[in-house]
């Protein structure tokens, strides 16, 4: 009966009614509308950062500041910060691995450094990269010319983008096999290094990643870094070189005429140093496995809940010095720009909410009034505080429910008209946050229920004071106004 | 056997920095079965009187004793528990619910109370009221589809739908044509004889109160005369 009546109301005064219709169908088509994009271009990032270089998670060394994988996420500390290394890299690597949510895991080191490509120089960020892991890791990032990077070879992998803009400002194209100089100044002096680029690839979905990145073995990176370097070969330096570390180092200058070189009359041949070189123990090529890390990266098997799996990784990790984080926090600037966007479009958003509130409450208010005939004989026949209240509030959320209906209805129509507009974006910020160079927002029936659920909250908080009111009418005004 | 008790009932009523004197001091007892009126002029307190017996208002003195409960300070929730069970309205400008149909109107106080009916023996029930005011074919109209004697029919079932010991009427003939107004008093007559129900209505119509089995006038506030005739209380 209730229903019935709250029904039938809404039609009795349908002014009103078709009045707080529009205005919840107005807000809730803004809501709609806007958080689509937002979700879409929240899933379009995540999904690109972690193909491409984020993953799901990394694991980084704690420190005060938020950190991505290229450094500060605080731009004004960022040229002051350098990345620290990863303690316990080998330990935390075997227990992250031991995971079993965990798909694939890698080891990156990071480290900003200056390019010099032919006449051309540039800031980049390096990534030091172990290849056997990483480009597994990665599916987004597709070779372009050359060959992807190998395992103990020392080289660099530079972005199409890159490439393209050098052949732009100087007319000569990047080719595989041509030196770049990579070089950095620290607290340890400059630290320059020539490498050949090997390959020159792109990312998938290439638009939201920065065109900087320079890929490159880890044994440049960490000489860049002033990182230390390790091997696990079974090199031992022959005794003669240890016999001298361990003998008394005054018996270096003694003279006795017994200096072993310039007794040395014997002339070597060709062949004695190429038999020396073919079996010497020491190695011509080191692998270097091993050395300090940056970061471990992990990409989680499909269905994974990796805001869960944080927690469960973070307190694992508790004993180490090191923090897992999620690819939002690795990707920096760009997806944070993303998250700060989404908030302050709902900040926006609430304050249009609460003007709708209020002018809401008020064409509610002036509903109650004039109805008090009705509800004072509702009163005079015997019906409690609850009846009354649950009248109310069944007739305001059954407008709100309808309203929310009707507010996705039109937000999925202006979406349909926007995408049939065919848009395209030249800003490369705007196309990051849209995660598209063309305005094409695809439907979200997620936030579609969100959008129902916040109508009927926005029709439950805008009966409340009404509500009050009709409580405080007296059954005699079913007789007073008679 | 007393069914209504007013003792010693005082109103004031404040308009502003003015007081208005409603009932000044009224007693009065009334037995169950009783088809009462309370007659005078604008202004003598009837409507006053219904109301507080009617417990829709509260006396600013005064003791009250309804179906043997002393209700003079009972909180709000009894009260309307008490109008729920034991008290049937019926107004002088019907007071139906637009938006419902005629049964649905009589109907409502039943669900309101949530009587321990079924649904069939509620919806029998409320047929046989519809019928006893002769409306078994206005089932399905809504009020403004009525004329104002079939509203007040409408309204008489509503009143009694949840078998109450008293019915209140505050002028129920006021907007009704002379006529109508008779048929309607002799059904409420009609009723009060074949259920024992207590009927206490207000009107200033000479006629109408000479159908009354217990008349009380009323004067400022102060009631000036008592009539009964001698009539068989069904016990």
């Amino acid at each position: 009966m209730i229903f019935i009546i709250a029904f039938r109301n809404l039609f009795k005064s349908i002014r009103h009614t078709l009045i707080v219709v529009f205005l919840i169908m107005v807000i809730i088509a803004l809501f709609y509308i806007g958080n689509t994009v937002l979700e879409e271009s929240n899933n379009g990032l995540r999904t690109t950062y972690i193909l491409n270089y984020t993953g799901d998670i990394v694991i980084q060394e704690k420190t005060d500041v938020s950190m991505s994988l290229f450094g500060a996420n605080t731009p004004a500390i960022g040229e002051f910060f350098s990345i620290p290394v990863l303690n316990d890299v080998d330990t935390i690597n075997a227990l992250a691995a031991d995971f079993e949510e965990v798909e694939t895991i890698t080891r990156q080191i990071s480290g900003p450094a200056v390019l010099d490509i032919g006449t051309q120089r540039f800031g980049v960020p390096v990534f030091g990269i172990d290849p056997d892991t990483y480009f597994p890791c990665f599916p987004g990032i597709q070779l372009d010319a050359g060959r992807f990077l190998q395992s103990g070879e020392m080289g660099a992998m530079l972005t199409k983008g890159r490439a393209e803009q050098v052949k732009k400002d100087t007319g000569v194209p990047v080719s595989v096999g041509d030196s770049i100089l990579l070089s950095t100044a620290g607290t340890t002096g400059f630290k320059i290094r020539e490498v050949p680029v090997v390959g020159i690839f792109s990312y998938s979905n290439a638009v939201q990643i920065p065109d900087e990145i320079v890929l490159t073995d880890a044994q440049t990176a960490r000489a860049l870094n002033s990182i230390l370097l390790a091997t696990d070969s079974d090199y031992a330096p022959p005794e003669t070189t240890v016999d001298i570390l361990t003998d008394d180092i005054d018996s270096l200058f003694m003279d006795e005429g017994s200096d072993t070189i310039a007794d040395k009359t014997e002339s070597v041949s060709l062949a004695e140093i190429k038999t020396l070189l073919e079996t010497g123990t020491e190695p011509v090529t080191q692998d270097w496995k091993d050395g300090g890390w940056n970061f471990i990266i992990l990409r989680l098997k499909k269905g994974v809940n990796d805001s869960d799996f944080l927690k469960k990784l973070n307190e694992k990790l508790e004993p180490f010095t090191a923090k897992a984080v999620d690819w939002r926090t690795a990707a920096g600037t760009p997806a944070l720009l993303v998250l700060l966007l989404q908030y302050l479009f709902n900040a926006g958003l609430l304050l249009i909410i609460i003007a709708g509130i209020i002018a809401i409450i008020n064409i509610l208010l002036i509903t109650v009034f004039q109805r008090m005939k009705e509800i004072g004989t509702l009163r005079a026949i015997g019906a409690s505080d609850g009846y009354v209240r649950l009248l109310i509030f069944t007739e305001n959320i059954i407008i709100a429910a309808i309203a929310g209906i009707l507010g996705i209805v039109l937000g999925n129509v202006l979406i349909q008209v926007i995408n049939g507009m065919g848009i395209s974006v030249n800003n490369s910020l705007i196309s990051s946050m849209l995660g598209h160079d063309r305005i094409f927002i695809q439907n979200s029936g997620l936030m579609a229920i969100a959008s129902v659920a916040l109508s009927v909250v926005l029709g439950f908080l805008s009966s409340i004071y009404p509500v009050q009111i009709a409580l405080r009418i007296q059954p005699v005004e079913a007789v007073a106004k008679g | 056997m007393s069914i209504i008790q007013l003792d010693t009932i005082i109103k004031t009523y404040h308009m502003g920095k003015v007081e208005v004197p409603a009932l000044r001091g009224i007693s009065l007892t009334l037995v169950k079965g009783d088809f009462v009126a309370i007659a005078g002029p604008s202004g003598s307190g009837k409507t006053t009187i219904l109301n507080i017996i009617g417990l829709i208002d509260k006396p600013t003195s005064g003791s009250i004793v309804i179906a043997d409960k002393n209700v003079t300070n009972m909180k709000k929730a009894g009260l309307t528990r008490m109008r729920q069970k034991e008290l049937g309205f019926i107004f002088q400008s019907f007071n139906l619910i637009s938006v419902l149909n005629v049964f649905e109107n009589v109907e409502l106080p039943l669900i309101i109370g949530k009587a321990e009916q079924t649904k069939a023996e509620r919806r029998d029930w409320v047929n046989y009221l519809i019928e006893e005011v002769g409306l078994a074919d206005r089932k399905k109209h809504k009020p403004a589809e009525l004329s104002g004697g079939q509203q007040q029919r409408v309204a008489i079932a509503r009143a009694l739908s949840t078998k109450p010991q008293i019915v209140i009427a505050d002028e129920p003939t006021a907007n009704l044509d002379s006529a109508t107004g008779e048929t309607i008093l002799n059904l409420m007559k009609k009723i009060n004889k074949e259920q024992n129900t207590t009927f206490v209505f207000s009107t200033h119509d000479p006629v109408i109160h000479e159908l009354a089995d217990h008349v009380i006038f009323l004067k400022d506030g102060n009631i000036v005369r008592e009539r009964k005739q001698a009539k068989e209380v069904k016990k």
